[in-house]
């Protein structure tokens, strides 16, 4: 039996030079978000990716199913979508459905994040005792964790900064009654939802404007929670993108807020409650 | 090193800058940065081009993964046509095709290096001589040990002399001196040597016509098939230009592979398949480990290098050189069976590989020495020079770098190409494209493990069926090996000989805690 022969080598190798010049313009195009569109011809593309908080929760682009997401599958990249908005909405059984309008740009991916708040939020009553406990509906504390709880709302809380979590680096501000979330630093990228679509976005978000008057604001759950004169006590997913994720957590007009050791604490008159499940 | 310029190939037997002088120095000691330089600078610009130009590194990986694609694929075919030809070929009676050339006359002369190996590793080689298909008294060995192997060596080497004395042609044992002025230790100038006492005792008193007498340098552990001198001595015969070529069997590390660990097992396989593939494209063949070659070439050329590493490859580019590059290496298509690496625990085992792989890695330092002989020899066609040049560059340079780049820096993009680019469909799809193109190429990897699966000697009865399972599985590591054992130790042969820290040879560990198994069922 004779080795290959030099004729067969060449044929083979001619071939798949061949093979190598036509596979790496299309490999390359494919990868850059260019696709073929009959009667449009070469068009680019763009995408989305959603992170998802939970498993369980159900992810849709304009309606139609794009998966579900799992243990490990928490991040969906929707890819091939032709420029244009998109109204992308993750729902779980049992939270409240979040829901964006996404602008899709050409060989760029827009993201986001979902934030999935619980139905099931409730305050708990805070109440002073020799002992702590807690119950369905009260929360028992040592005097001097009352007392500190207390002391916590003597201060404030119409600015502050992140210094961790999703949104690391954002300010906080309550000026005239209104909550303004804020990116400071320009020469950093901004986060997705300062953005209107990825090639425009502000350095300024407004979270609340307007009637009921805002006298609180603070940082919590990835989100922002804050208390108003008429309205309550509030948590919002701030974003520039409709549509913003407002939900009520305490109804009572007049109530404050605070975060204290990283518990949510609502004051509402000279009653301290804890809000669970955010 | 003294070297007589009125030689007219006084640069022969050059085996690094140090030996040099003057401009020959300096130029010789250019041409051993070179493939370090090379490897260096392309790994160290696609990392500049993750950092600043992801786009563009993106493009480049997503690129050599569809070069990776029909490389193997085209590696593939060669490697599956050698398999064919290897099963043929062990099928055939080399005998009864030898019946109608006369061959009498051709004498087969063995070297057999010892060093420090037990008894049963180097009985079990002479034991496969005899039961080859060939007359022993045609067989001349010469057990090669070394000085410095101390008495050991020399009562193993004593016992195979009274075991086997009288059954060969003649038997031999030479006794390498230590610290020989020009030397390195290691096999290259132990089998120079034993050729030149095989001359002096063997051939010279027997009247044997160098011409008539084919040297098969092995290693100690060498076993070979039975019809391998057969074959060897149809293809001497046949060839177009006998003393004009040296013979190339191909090495399988079969003796001991059912008690090697995966490691060892992924890595004697694809050091095999990397020579089943080269032996169809001879063209691109250079001597590796066990080969052969007609005795008067090899005496003329001065015998195998004695101070270089890697003195099997080298011994192919001396004779280009010596031949004025009417030189080339003949495919036998046929097996020789020599030992995986395997140490008692796997990390020893894994460090043994690794030491090996940089040893033959280590061949890097043929680029400088081709480069050197080439320019020096104004005799050797230009087009050979060239072709010899660019394809040993271009084999150490993708040896390093191409699996570094696809298994590891390609992918750096993703990582520090910084937010502008991570927000790109580019990005996003790099990994996906890249991946797909990937596993297209470890595709070609299942014929890899059919064929290793028909090499494999019969499983012993000690081991059950799930052991042959993973036989087949294994070969899901080659991606990590190939950085491991081939890119890195390659890297680090290449920066030894850049920066002149030069690579001793370095003795491959045998060990015989287990009976070889030998007889690949092709």
């Amino acid at each position: 039996m004779k080795p290959l022969s030099p004729r067969k080598r060449r044929l083979y190798l001619i071939a798949l030079v061949v093979l190598f010049f036509v596979v790496v313009p299309i490999a390359l195009l494919y990868a850059g978000g260019w696709r073929y569109k009959a009667g449009f011809g070469l068009v680019q593309i763009g995408g989305i990716v959603v992170a998802v908080p939970l498993a369980d929760a159900t992810v849709t682009i304009d309606g139609d199913v794009i998966g579900q997401s799992g243990f490990f599958d928490r991040s969906f990249y929707i890819s091939n979508l032709a420029p244009s908005s998109y109204v992308v909405q993750v729902e779980r059984e049992g939270y409240y459905p979040w829901s964006r309008t996404l602008v899709v740009e050409p060989q760029i991916v827009t993201t986001a994040s979902a934030r999935l708040v619980s139905k099931e939020t409730r305050a708990l009553l805070i109440q002073q005792a020799t002992t702590t406990s807690v119950s369905s509906t009260t929360r028992t504390v040592l005097a001097a964790e009352y007392n500190a709880l207390l002391e916590a709302f003597e201060t404030a809380a119409t600015s502050s900064e992140v210094r961790g979590g999703q949104l690391v680096g954002m300010q906080l501000a309550v000026e005239e009654g209104n909550v303004y979330l804020r990116w400071p630093d320009g020469g950093r990228r901004f986060p997705d939802n300062f953005c209107a679509r990825p090639s425009y976005c502000v350095d300024e978000i407004e979270v609340e404007r307007g009637r009921p008057h805002a006298i609180s604001a603070v940082f919590f759950a990835d989100g922002i929670v804050y208390a108003t004169r008429t309205g309550g006590v509030f948590f919002s997913d701030p974003d520039v993108r409709p549509t913003e994720l407002t939900v009520p957590l305490y109804p009572h007009g007049g109530a404050d807020v605070r975060v204290v050791d990283g518990r949510l604490i609502v004051k509402d008159d000279d009653t301290l409650y804890e809000i669970e499940g955010l | 090193m003294h070297m007589d310029k009125n030689d007219p190939y006084w640069y022969l037997h050059v085996g690094r800058a140090t030996d040099l002088e003057g401009a020959d120095a300096r130029l010789y000691r250019l041409f051993e940065i070179l493939p370090g330089a090379l490897s260096l600078s392309t790994l160290a610009l696609f990392v500049a081009l993750s950092f600043w130009k992801p786009v563009i590194a993106a493009y480049l990986t997503i690129a050599f993964s569809v070069y990776w694609v029909f490389k193997t694929f085209y590696l593939s075919l060669h490697l599956r046509h050698n398999f064919k030809r290897m099963q043929h070929n062990m099928q055939l009676d080399w005998n009864a095709r030898l019946a109608g050339i006369p061959h009498d006359h051709v004498l087969q002369l063995v070297l057999f290096p010892l060093y420090k190996e037990s008894y049963e590793v180097i009985a079990e080689s002479v034991q496969g001589l005899l039961a080859a298909a060939w007359d022993p008294k045609k067989i001349a060995v010469v057990i090669a040990i070394e000085e410095r192997g101390g008495p050991g060596d020399r009562a193993t080497a004593d016992r195979i002399m009274r075991e086997f004395g009288d059954k060969f042609f003649e038997v031999i044992v030479s006794v390498h001196p230590a610290d020989l002025p020009g030397e390195i230790p290691g096999k290259g100038s132990n089998i120079a040597f034993a050729a030149e006492q095989a001359r002096v005792r063997v051939l010279d008193p027997h009247n044997i016509q160098y011409e008539n007498v084919l040297v098969s340098a092995f290693d100690v552990d060498t076993v070979v098939y039975p019809q391998y001198f057969a074959c060897l001595t149809w293809h001497f015969l046949t060839t177009e230009k006998p003393l004009r070529s040296s013979y190339q069997p191909v090495p399988l590390f079969n003796n001991n592979i059912w008690h090697a660990p995966v490691l060892a097992r992924v890595m004697a396989y694809s050091s095999s398949f990397w020579q089943m593939i080269q032996q169809e494209r001879p063209e691109k063949l250079a001597t590796f480990s066990s080969h052969a070659v007609p005795f008067k070439t090899v005496y003329e050329a001065g015998y195998w290098q004695r101070n270089v590493v890697s003195e099997d490859s080298r011994i192919f580019w001396n004779l280009f050189a010596r031949y004025d590059g009417d030189y080339e290496v003949v495919p036998m298509a046929y097996p020789v069976s020599m030992d995986a690496n395997v140490a008692p625990t796997l990390w020893g085992t894994a460090k043994n590989i690794y030491f090996q792989h940089r040893r033959w890695t280590y061949g890097a330092e043929n680029i400088a020495y081709i480069l050197f002989t080439t320019i020096k020899n104004p005799r050797i066609p230009r087009w050979k020079k060239i072709r010899a040049a660019a394809v040993q560059i271009e084999g150490f340079w993708s040896l390093v770098t191409h699996p570094l780049i696809l298994f590891a820096v390609g992918w750096l993009p993703l990582f520090v190409g910084g937010d502008a680019f991570n927000a790109t469909v580019l990005s996003h799809n790099l990994p996906f494209v890249a991946r797909t193109f990937l596993t297209c190429a470890m595709l070609g990897l299942v014929i890899s493990a059919a064929i290793s699966f028909s090499l494999i000697p019969r499983r012993p009865a000690e081991y059950t069926r799930f052991k042959s399972v993973v036989m087949f599985l294994q070969w899901v590591l080659v991606p990590v090996t190939m950085v491991v054992f081939s890119s890195i130790p390659g890297l680090e042969s290449q920066i030894r000989l850049m920066f002149g820290k030069y690579l001793g040879f370095w003795v491959t560990p045998k060990s015989r805690e287990f009976r070889p198994v030998r007889e690949a069922h092709v």
